[in-house]
């Protein structure tokens, strides 16, 4: 039996190949890591998914797969960041099948009153909505670009790095998802 | 950078920070997740298990399909009469088409084996769900399901019988010498184009019932320059090996019990260059041609079809003569 570096225990046999493994010991350093990761991946989640009920599975999902794949980790730090990139793999899936699906829009009319307030909460709830049916007619590539730069304020390397992709990649991304929300939301603006 | 595109980016910002829970995870997530080293221990199989099974039924489904479907045996056409047609029709060795096939259906070797590939992978599934000392004797369990599902899959075909006999346009028939590895040599001595006839009989070796469904011939009229099989026709006396023509009736499928033997009479046209009735060993030919010692009969077993080749205990050689016209 040998302590493994991440704290396992494990079984040798005679020619020194590992033939078994205490996996009490290598959940609980699993689910004390994925407990400090747990709120930034649920938050990410839910803004790259825009559903929070969606977001809960896909962190659920993240988890399962870190899990199965726990012993490709090398050094228990980097654990944030792996987990990041399962999440943004899951996260992609969900996006990729959501785009086979089509999605009914739902729009509601200004209320018909001359209550200032309403109308400017109404025009705030309008925007935002219009800004998330731009969002979402982004390729989920475009859209994981578009949200670790404007909302976890992420650097061009930053998001090459976690994606995997490169940084021309990521900028092209960027500017493509730009340039198309930019049409979208003008022609709506125009209508 | 625009001020107009400024502006979109900062409402995007506006929007995808809004979208961010002001709390953190929930506590049902929190728990969930904890759970996972547990469920998804038992669950790591789980995955490329199912991708596994769903690709076996779908193989299932389509070789189903495909075997049941889009290759069924297709008889030549008969003339005139055949199964169902009243009265039977008088032996005649030029009728062409009962008991021949162009091909044969193979859903017996294909359906048993991706079924029990199904109900294996569902089986290991199954005996997996629970590890321990139950673990193997799960497995065994699932193991003997789909050997015996797969099994009727090994039923051999026919084997030759116990006799065989020439009965039209094989007069000259040459014993080999004392010693020799090579069969005793049929020569055709019909007329070009004329009818041959011989009679044998095939074995079921068992273990289960096989109905015999025709004779798989590939060579049709389009090619009368080589010899090939018309026609299976059944004896109506079994208590005689070589009936009469006139008790011979055309063929219809028909089971063979396991170890039982059924007399087939093989109907079959020499070549446009053979060499005809007048043959002897010291006949002037171009050379012989013998399609082989092997014939295909196709047969099912508890309704699945395949077939297999059958050694015919004798060589059936053509002579085929000099300047042949045909040619």
């Amino acid at each position: 039996m040998s302590l493994g570096p991440d704290g396992s225990l494990s079984v040798v046999d005679a020619s020194g190949l590992r033939v078994a493994t205490v996996t009490e010991e290598r959940a609980g350093a699993f689910r004390a890591l994925l407990d400090e990761a747990l709120d930034d991946a649920y938050r990410r989640a839910a803004v790259m998914l825009a559903n929070r009920i969606e977001a809960e599975d896909a962190v659920h999902d993240a988890a399962e797969r870190a899990w199965r794949s726990w012993g490709s980790l090398r050094e228990r730090d980097s654990f944030e960041a792996w987990f990041a990139r399962i999440l943004l793999n899951v996260c992609r899936d969900r996006l990729r099948r959501r785009r086979r699906v089509a999605v009914v829009e739902v729009r509601g009319e200004p209320p018909d009153t001359e209550d200032a307030a309403s109308t400017a909460a109404f025009r705030g709830v309008d925007d935002r909505a219009r800004m998330l049916d731009a969002l979402s007619g982004l390729s989920p590539d475009e859209r994981i670009a578009i949200v670790l730069r404007y909302e976890a304020d992420l650097t061009v390397p930053e998001i090459a790095r976690l994606t995997g992709a490169r940084e021309g990649t990521i900028k092209a991304r960027l500017s493509r998802a730009l340039g198309r929300l930019r049409v979208r939301l003008g022609e709506e603006e125009d209508r | 950078m625009t001020e107009h595109s400024s502006a979109m980016e900062l409402r995007l910002r506006q929007t995808l920070v809004g979208l961010r829970p002001p709390d953190g995870a929930p506590d049902a997530l929190r728990a969930r997740v904890a759970t996972v080293p547990d469920t998804a221990a038992r669950a790591w199989w789980r995955t490329p298990a199912r991708a596994l099974t769903g690709a076996v039924a779908l193989a299932a489904v389509v070789a189903v399909v495909v075997g049941a479907v889009a290759v069924q045996p297709t008889p030549l056409p008969v003339t005139p009469g055949g199964p169902g047609a009243a009265p039977p029709i008088p032996f005649d060795p030029m009728i062409e088409g009962p008991g021949i096939l162009r091909y044969s259906v193979w859903t017996l070797v294909l359906v048993p084996l991706v079924v029990a590939a199904v109900v294996g992978v569902l089986g290991l599934r199954w005996a997996l769900r629970r590890r321990g000392q139950a673990l193997a004797i799960r497995l065994a369990i699932a193991a003997v399901v789909a050997g015996g599902i797969a099994s009727p899959a090994l039923q051999p075909g026919f084997e030759m019988g116990s006799a065989w006999g020439p009965m039209l346009g094989y007069d000259l028939q040459v014993e080999p010498p004392p010693g020799a590895d090579y069969p005793t040599v049929w020569y055709e001595t019909a007329e070009p184009g004329g009818p041959l006839v011989l009679v044998l009989t095939v074995r079921n070796p068992g273990p289960l019932p096989i109905r015999l469904d025709g004779l798989v011939e590939t060579q049709t009229a389009a090619t009368p320059l080589i010899q090939r099989w018309t026609a299976l026709w059944l004896g109506t006396d079994p208590n005689s090996f070589g009936n009469r023509f006139d008790q011979l009736v055309s063929f219809t499928p028909t089971v063979v019990e396991p170890h039982q033997e059924l007399q087939v009479y093989l109907v079959g046209r020499a070549g446009l260059c053979a060499f005809g009735p007048a043959y002897t060993l010291a006949s002037p030919v171009t050379g012989h041609t013998s399609r082989g010692r092997e014939i295909e009969f196709a047969y099912s077993v508890l309704g699945l079809g395949s077939s297999a080749p059958l050694e015919l205990p004798m060589s059936l050689v053509e002579p085929y003569r000099e300047n042949c016209p045909a040619a």
